[in-house]
């Protein structure tokens, strides 16, 4: 065969299936037309996902990714098709999700020259991405390929976008597939290997033993390095306390005994009192972010800071850090279970635990009730999801996910998606939508207030036409825009501006698209409707019409430190 | 509190234009304090070598971000090619 030829389109479905893809999302149009082309030969071997809007492509993506821990891959055209991805794509950015984001451009000679649907995507995303290439040749269209994924999936992952010209898809070119697995293996195993030099850890486990009160806190990087388990060891071999931030829920099953819970803006009161306190905190595979910190300044005063992230730029960038250690998590702990001492406490877990009895879970605390509080509804859900087949939760963006990470109980790493970095209202849908094809073993929940699921619901055709059947869509229905209603409430003289939203009638609106619907208002009905839904054979839309005004609670009043939290009854100072 | 200083840097940065436009939008971002931003051609076609003269906090923090681009092909501070070239 050596010698023949194919064009620059089936070199690009060739060079996705080498590494592994198997299926994309996306939208044809114009300057695409020539991969669409070839991904729709009888051999072309990608199964394509027909999304109703390039964001919900992205963002299914984005879920198949984080369900599957491969890369997802959205496919756009140029133009509008491009920028509807630049959502998604931040989103990736954000919350180091490996995103192979793929747009056509117009033929080359009509590049810079304003053509129809001629963006500049590659100038519009620079902020967002790790890297961006144009390509305008079909002979560069396998290094490309081989290139951006290795560079979206090593380290730190994240977005990287192919911009394809029209002639480079319809051009021809020799295969050349020899060089480019290899890089990639050699890529992959680069990043797996950095391990820092044995002085600092033995300096980070040296820390730990001799502090007094020493927290982790374990973040997204411990779920994609898959590190959980050897967080929980080093925890149990030196009794730890472990805090998560909202990425990390699931890092350490929540009954264990030195898992104390979420930290942050809506984590518990007893997490940010230990944060506070603590005199050595270990952060692992999370950035500090400012929902989680508060005020750099005023976060964790009296610590000494170990930080062990794969990025080198997310350490020291806004708090000090004695003891950097770069590298991949589930490597470093393993070098440093090899070595870490025994170390025994009582006190420090027990003041912990104190704080946390004496103020409570935040589960009473949502204001008021209604027909159907919102804690009823996730105290329902929790519970069937017990015992059962795996179950994923993906949320979206408001008072519903933070209730979420409150409320339901995270045993597994990797079991709950959400958009953390970017707050992308929109996400839970499309994300929900990847994440269901990407693992057809599990039910996947989408949990989602009813406005960000009017952002992206267009999504429900695509659920029906590709057949999923593993979905479970639960919307938060307070007709509002719940959080900043909230905010609107505690900080801004309950003008309610701009938040009291109408909508469709949901289940009317899922029937229509072909999804079997439900709505439930009383508290009484939850525990049938639940019962009947398990055994729905199809994806299903639960309209649950909760209290219109329960809050989050307890909050860190934005600019507060972080121990500075208000409940219901508590004024903000 | 880390005092501010002032370094210079070359960085070789590959990519072209796009390179350098990566290398600014990121400086622009960050909020780094850029006192002089000078580009000569190098050896290789599409690749720079850029003088970078910034005032600073926490230069760590700047070359990490740096480093983050792939296009970003080397940096090296002035002072240490000076200090070589003295021993």
């Amino acid at each position: 065969m050596a010698g023949d030829t194919l064009t620059g389109a089936e070199l690009l479905c060739r060079a996705l299936r080498r590494h592994g893809v198997e299926v994309v999302f996306g939208i044809p149009g114009g300057a695409i037309m020539p991969f669409y082309h070839a991904l729709g030969a009888p051999d072309a071997g990608l199964r394509h996902v027909l999304c109703r809007h390039e964001q919900g492509a992205g963002h299914a993506a984005q879920g198949y990714a984080r369900a599957s821990g491969r890369i997802g891959v959205c496919i756009a055209t140029s133009g509008p098709g491009a920028t509807n991805l630049v959502t998604p794509i931040a989103d990736a950015w954000m919350d180091g999700t490996p995103l192979l984001a793929i747009t056509g451009q117009v033929p080359s000679h009509l590049l810079g020259t304003d053509a129809f649907q001629e963006i500049d995507i590659i100038g519009i995303t620079l902020p967002i991405v790790k890297h961006s290439r144009l390509v305008c040749a079909a002979d560069e269209i396998e290094d490309a390929v081989s290139e951006a994924i290795r560079i979206a999936t090593e380290g730190r992952p994240g977005p990287v976008l192919l911009d394809i010209t029209k002639d480079a898809q319809q051009g021809r070119a020799q295969s050349r597939p020899s060089t480019d697995r290899l890089i990639s293996r050699a890529a992959v195993e680069r990043s797996r290997s950095p391990v820092p030099g044995a002085r600092f850890l033995q300096e980070a486990l040296a820390l730990l033993a001799q502090g007094k009160r020493p927290v982790v806190l374990a973040g997204h990087g411990v779920i994609q390095s898959g590190a959980a388990r050897q967080v929980v060891a080093l925890a149990e071999r030196m009794d730890l306390p472990v805090a998560t931030t909202l990425l990390g829920l699931g890092a350490i099953p929540q009954e264990h005994r030195l898992s104390i819970g979420l930290a942050g803006m809506h984590g518990s009161v007893a997490v940010n009192r230990a944060l506070q306190t603590c005199d050595v905190l270990f952060s692992i595979g999370a950035r500090f972010d400012d929902r989680v910190t508060g005020p750099a300044a005023r976060f964790a005063p009296r610590a000494t800071v170990i930080h062990l992230d794969i990025e080198p730029s997310q350490i020291g960038k806004t708090i000090p850090t004695a003891i950097e250690l770069v590298g991949d998590a589930r490597s470093v702990l393993e070098s440093m279970l090899e070595q870490a001492p025994v170390r025994r406490d009582s006190d420090w877990l027990q003041e912990i635990e104190g704080t946390a009895v004496a103020r409570g879970r935040s589960e009473e605390n949502a204001g008021p009730g209604g027909t159907l509080p919102p804690r009823e509804v996730y105290r329902a859900l929790d519970a069937a999801w017990q015992g059962g087949e795996p179950v994923l939760v993906v949320s979206d963006v408001g008072q519903h996910q933070m209730w979420a990470a409150q409320w339901l109980s995270w045993h597994t790493p990797g079991t709950q998606l959400t958009s953390g970095g970017a707050g992308t209202m929109g996400f839970a849908v499309p994300a929900a939508l990847g994440a269901a094809i990407a693992r057809p073993d599990a039910t996947v929940w989408a949990i989602v207030g009813d406005g960000g699921f009017q952002m992206t619901n267009q999504e429900l055709a695509t659920v029906v036409q590709e057949g999923v059947c593993n979905l479970r869509i639960a919307v938060i229905n307070n007709g509002y825009l719940g959080m900043v209603r909230q905010w609107q409430q505690l900080f801004h003289d309950r003008r309610y501006s701009g938040t009291p939203l109408s909508g469709p009638d949901f289940p009317a609106l899922a029937r229509s698209y072909g999804l079997e619907a439900v709505a439930v208002e009383h508290t009484e009905e939850l525990a049938s409707v639940l019962d009947h839904v398990s055994g729905v054979r199809g994806s299903v839309l639960i309209d649950f019409r909760v209290e219109r005004e329960a809050n989050v609670f307890p909050m860190v009043p934005p600019g507060a430190a972080i121990d500075a939290m208000i409940g219901p009854a508590v004024e903000v100072v | 509190m880390k005092t501010l200083s002032k370094r210079t840097y070359l960085v070789s940065v590959g990519g072209g234009l796009l390179g350098l436009e990566r290398v600014i939008g990121l400086l622009r971002r960050r909020r780094v304090n850029v006192e002089g931003f000078a580009v000569h051609p190098a050896e290789r076609i599409e690749r720079s070598r850029l003088m970078l003269t910034i005032t600073s906090a926490n230069h760590d923090q700047v070359r990490r971000q740096l480093a983050r681009l792939i296009d970003v092909l080397s940096q090296t501070d002035i002072e240490e090619i000076l200090h070589d070239e003295a021993a």
